[in-house]
């Protein structure tokens, strides 16, 4: 894995860069969030006219799990930066899942599987986001760290033997 | 008078408007009503905008060591010519041989107690980390003490003392006394660890063992990352394909109240170790972390002391 790290000197372990001023509580961002959600939720059914609330949601559910997806798939790639050929083809499959959930719900759906204009977005956003990362990620000859283990293993026995 | 002349000559008496003139006391006020507002609204939104920037900013991770878990060395008063490596297990500090080491300096031993790499740090940067970092560490070290001394003997707990059978495999050890320490662990499912750290990057530890550890002001992690549990089993596997190469004696300590995991090691050494002259010892109502707690630990640090003394 790549370290994206603080600097510190290798001799005594001092810190030679200082460390991120700003920190905030875990629940601070998901707080965040739900307000924002809850913002959205409230617009949609103040009424446009007249006094009593409409409780049928026209967008705003739509608005608020398309943030909370992408919210989630934000937080697990800003934890596991690594894990990014597989992180964004989850994230990617959430959001084609969200997008045939979108397409479903509304227009004439008289195409495949019930879909009006879906599949033009979600085939390709299958393709780029999904299939073609973990497909390159497997592609890449990469040592497990089991095998980089054994070499160096025996790396060093060939060295202590050879007097090295 | 002079007091009275002074007294006249005070501008704070003269209005503001009447000193700088008109233009320059608007001036004046705008900027400062300016400025008042722009702290307010900085004090109002700051955070706000950085709770944002927060949301998309990548994780540090810090690997700045800590005091407490840094390595140490005891140096005897007269040596007797013998170097001890003291190694960790996962998760944990060389802390741990803060008891032992003046223990076994006394006799005359070279003492040094060694951090693996990622731990005493922090725990993501743990997360980074696997089997070849932490046999590197050992390898450093034991090159960096046969300089001194020809006769080194291994004292390792947990992963620390399959690191040092391992080490055991290619270098030559006096005597190697591993605690606790983990062959090959029944858990099949911990082959996927590596891919569940992708969405579960940390599993926590008990309560109780976080509390204990807290009480005794170790530098030990209160969660397990998940990315680098699966270099233990990898540190074992390699061990075991390599386990005709190894020559030492071992002593070899079991903790009884150890997880079930571990119940099969003693046996698993004893299969896999056939030609060496291994002693097992068994440690009723002792946990894992047996060098620095349980009732039998004055016991086990005797053992230690006559063991390697024979």
């Amino acid at each position: 894995m790549t370290e994206n790290i603080i600097k510190v000197c290798p001799n005594c372990g001092k810190r030679l860069q200082k460390r991120p001023t700003y920190s905030f509580h875990y629940w601070g961002t998901i707080s965040f969030v739900a307000i924002i959600s809850l913002m959205l939720l409230a617009l949609d059914i103040i009424p446009e006219s007249g006094s009593k609330i409409d409780w049928n949601l026209d967008w705003a559910h739509w608005t608020v799990l398309g943030i909370w997806i992408f919210y989630l798939s934000v937080q697990l790639l800003r934890y596991n930066v690594d894990y990014g050929w597989i992180l964004i083809p989850f994230a990617g499959v959430l959001f084609s899942i969200f997008f045939y959930f979108l397409d479903i719900s509304d227009g004439n759906n008289s195409g495949f599987l019930g879909l009006d204009w879906g599949w033009y977005l979600i085939i390709p956003w299958i393709t780029f986001v999904v299939i073609l990362p973990i497909f390159a990620r497997i592609a890449r000859n990469q040592p497990e760290h089991i095998e980089i283990l054994r070499d160096f293993v025996d790396q060093l026995e060939d060295e202590f033997n050879n007097g090295n | 008078m002079a007091i009275e002349r002074r007294e006249e000559e005070n501008t704070e008496k003269i209005s503001l408007e009447k000193r700088e003139g008109f233009f320059e006391y608007v001036k004046r006020t705008v900027v400062r009503e300016l400025r008042f507002v722009n702290d307010t609204f900085y004090s109002a939104f700051k955070d706000l905008f950085m709770l944002f920037a927060w949301m998309f900013n990548v994780k540090v991770t810090d690997n700045y060591i800590r005091k407490e878990a840094e390595t140490f060395e005891i140096e005897p008063k007269s040596s007797n010519g013998y170097a001890i490596i003291g190694c960790h297990g996962f998760l944990s500090t060389p802390q741990i041989f803060e008891e032992i080491g003046p223990l076994l300096a006394e006799k005359g031993y070279y003492f040094r107690a060694i951090r693996l790499s990622g731990h005493g740090t922090s725990v993501s940067h743990l997360a980074t980390k696997a089997g070849e970092d932490w046999f590197s560490s050992v390898v450093w070290h034991y090159k960096d003490i046969s300089k001194k001394y020809d006769k080194i003997i291994y004292i390792g707990h947990s992963l620390g003392g399959t690191l040092g059978m391992l080490l055991g495999t290619i270098y030559p050890l006096e005597k190697i006394i591993a605690l606790a320490s983990p062959i090959q662990l029944p858990i099949k499912s911990a082959k996927y660890a590596r891919f569940v750290s992708a969405f579960i990057k940390y599993w926590p530890r008990s309560k109780a063992k976080i509390k204990a550890n807290r009480s005794k002001g170790l530098a030990t992690y209160e969660k397990s990352p998940l990315y680098a549990t699966y270099g233990v089993f990898e540190v074992g596997q390699i061990l075991i394909e390599r386990a005709e190469k190894l020559r030492n004696d071992i002593l070899y300590f079991h903790a009884d109240l150890d997880h079930f995991s571990y119940k099969d090691q003693p046996e698993l050494m004893e299969r896999y170790f056939e030609n060496i002259n291994l002693e097992i010892v068994y440690c009723e109502d002792t946990p894992h972390s047996m060098l620095v707690y349980g009732p039998k630990k004055i016991e086990i640090y005797n053992r230690i002391l006559n063991w390697i003394d024979d």
